[in-house]
């Protein structure tokens, strides 16, 4: 049955429904006066004055016609309007994560299931587009890893042999380093793509972020020494995660290395760990020039770099925070960045840690 | 020095073979997996090069298939698919080392080194390069009979730099070595401890012994 006719079939019960209740009601009324007539003769019946009679019809059968109307018309368009409420919330509800489950179908061939169903062949399509993205830039990574290794490994027999002429080793050298860096950028993509497709392993072990954080804030100060940067470890609650640890080393390092890039020369770092309630937040916060406001909410996105660090002599491939966002993602948390209101640059990240 | 190399990518398996001739090796190469495990199992191979992605036989399997039979030759796994994973895998089947692509030769040579030396059981207490030792035991540090104090991070960078004997050692190496991290840290944070290390072990005497080999990485040795 179609929507339209469903509705229309409901709407039609409704007033029949109404109309008996003050039919029946008309009845009651003109036979009592019949039987007043009959046993009282006219005079008995001319006492009812006809306006009252009406009055009583609209009281007694109008009223409880209108509320049965309202009652039971409204109960029968929820019912005839229930699956485009479940369609809506299913639409509501449908993100990357669950692009390969169906929103299930009533199967009796209406316009919603029709819809249902032409939303199932989005989502699928969609479904797939994502995984192809995804495992081309996995398979792409991989690809690229074999042809790096023979350009890699001929390049260092030519900066190596020692018959060749000194300014060719001196250019094999130079191109050494740029195969590095590509190697190094493949090596964060097929990370990301790992991460994207789910393949990151999960371990789960208890970590204690606050020693995590003690060795990052010693390790940061040695980096950062050479900058002309100071690194200073406010409050360092003593909090544990469950996680991977190598992979919060790798989050906290990515930042620290950021918040060192992003400085300036005299400038300074300063880092927190506190527990709020159930969850443990990481807090680093530097100097140097930051972000115009119109860019800040790309930082995680790849490849992104401000326009400011490619003007200067800044290294990176741009890949670093959109890899500290998957890991806190991978370990249930929530990373943010935003600029305090003086211009210094803080991210904020926020782990479970239930106690 | 007799190697296998199981490798089906063509020019992979050039580079791994002239690489190790150019060392002193003797090289057998196998092109698919049934043949690689033949090969091994007729013997005489001081370490085994198997990549995982082959025909017929995948390398892990090759390495389950001969660990099965009691064969005990050090094999180092060479892989694409890549990282902490397959590194796990790799070492289940019974590998004794893994090695993701893309790699320096440099870094292979560290590992095949390490590996026969493990195997011949040799660990001197003291590390030595011309005039300076550490010693393993008690991370001593004296150059010319003068004391150094090192941090740990900075003497295990020392150890690592001394175990390599002359030979380039990869900023990969160094930071495995030293901060265990299996992932690039994408710092500079090897340059900076080498500067560090420079500064105590260098600075005061006449002839440096950190070398930084340009594209390669660092290495201790008298400089030519």
């Amino acid at each position: 049955m179609t929507l339209r006719r469903r509705i229309l079939s409901y709407y039609s019960m409704t007033l029949s429904l109404s109309l008996v209740i003050v039919g029946f009601w008309s009845w009651f009324e003109f036979n009592e006066q019949r039987d007043e007539a009959l046993h009282g003769g006219a005079e008995a019946a001319l006492k009812h004055d006809p306006l009252e009679e009406t009055l009583e019809i609209i009281l007694y059968g109008g009223l409880p016609a209108i509320l049965l109307g309202i009652l039971g018309g409204g109960l029968l368009m929820r019912r005839a309007l229930r699956p485009i409420e479940e369609l809506t919330e299913a639409l509501e509800k449908t993100d990357v994560s669950n692009l390969s489950n169906p929103v299930p179908r009533s199967g009796n061939g209406d316009e919603l299931d029709r819809m249902t169903a032409v939303f199932n062949r989005m989502k699928e399509r969609l479904g797939l587009s994502f995984t192809q993205a995804r495992e081309f830039t996995l398979n792409a990574s991989h690809e690229l890893k074999t042809p790096l290794t023979v350009i890699h490994g001929t390049l260092e027999q030519m900066a190596t042999n020692e018959l060749a002429a000194e300014v060719d080793r001196e250019r094999a050298a130079s191109l050494l380093e740029e195969v590095q860096r590509l190697s190094s950028i493949v090596g964060q993509l097929s990370f990301l793509a790992r991460a994207d497709a789910g393949l990151l392993p999960s371990a789960r072990e208890s970590a204690a972020l606050d020693i995590l954080v003690r060795d990052l804030a010693e390790e940061t100060m040695i980096l950062a020494s050479g900058a002309g940067v100071s690194v200073t470890l406010g409050e360092c609650q003593s909090v544990s995660v469950s996680g991977d640890k190598m992979r919060l080393r790798q989050l906290l390092l990515n930042l620290a290395d950021n918040a060192v890039k992003y400085n300036e020369r005299g400038g300074s770092i300063e880092m927190t760990l506190v527990r709020q309630n159930d969850d443990a937040v990481f807090t680093i916060t530097n100097t140097g020039i930051a972000l115009p406001a119109e860019l800040r909410s790309r930082v995680f996105e790849r490849f992104f770099r401000g326009d400011l660090a490619h003007n200067s002599a800044t290294e990176g491939s741009g890949l670093g925070l959109s890899i500290a966002k998957s890991i806190v993602e991978v370990h249930q948390g929530v990373i943010g960045y935003s600029v305090l209101p003086e211009g210094r640059t803080q991210v904020v990240v926020t782990l479970p840690s239930p106690r | 020095m007799r190697l296998l190399i199981v490798e089906d990518e063509r020019k992979t398996a050039a580079l791994l073979s002239a690489t190790l001739i150019k060392e002193g090796g003797q090289v057998t190469c196998a092109q698919d997996g049934e043949a690689g495990l033949k090969a091994a199992i007729g013997g005489g191979f001081d370490a085994l090069l198997v990549d995982i992605m082959l025909p017929k036989l995948d390398g892990l399997s090759l390495v389950r298939q001969l660990r099965v039979r009691g064969d005990t030759t050090p094999v180092i796994v060479l892989s694409a698919r890549g990282e902490v994973e397959q590194r796990v895998e790799g070492l289940d089947a019974g590998a004794d080392d893994y090695l993701p692509k893309p790699f320096a030769m440099s870094e292979l040579m560290a590992r095949l080194r390490s590996l026969l030396r493990r195997n011949n059981q040799q660990r001197p207490a003291v590390l030595m390069m011309a005039d300076l030792t550490l010693d393993q035991a008690s991370r001593e540090t004296r150059r010319g009979g003068k004391r150094i104090e090192l941090s740990t991070r900075e003497s295990l960078l020392l150890e690592c730099l001394l175990r390599a004997e002359g030979s380039v050692v990869s900023r990969r190496d160094i930071i495995s070595a030293v901060w265990e991290y299996d992932f690039d840290p994408g710092t500079n944070l090897v340059d900076v401890y080498v500067r560090r290390l420079r500064d105590k072990i260098d600075r005061d005497f006449p002839l440096a012994l950190i070398q930084t080999v340009r594209g390669l990485g660092y290495t201790l040795r008298l400089p030519s």
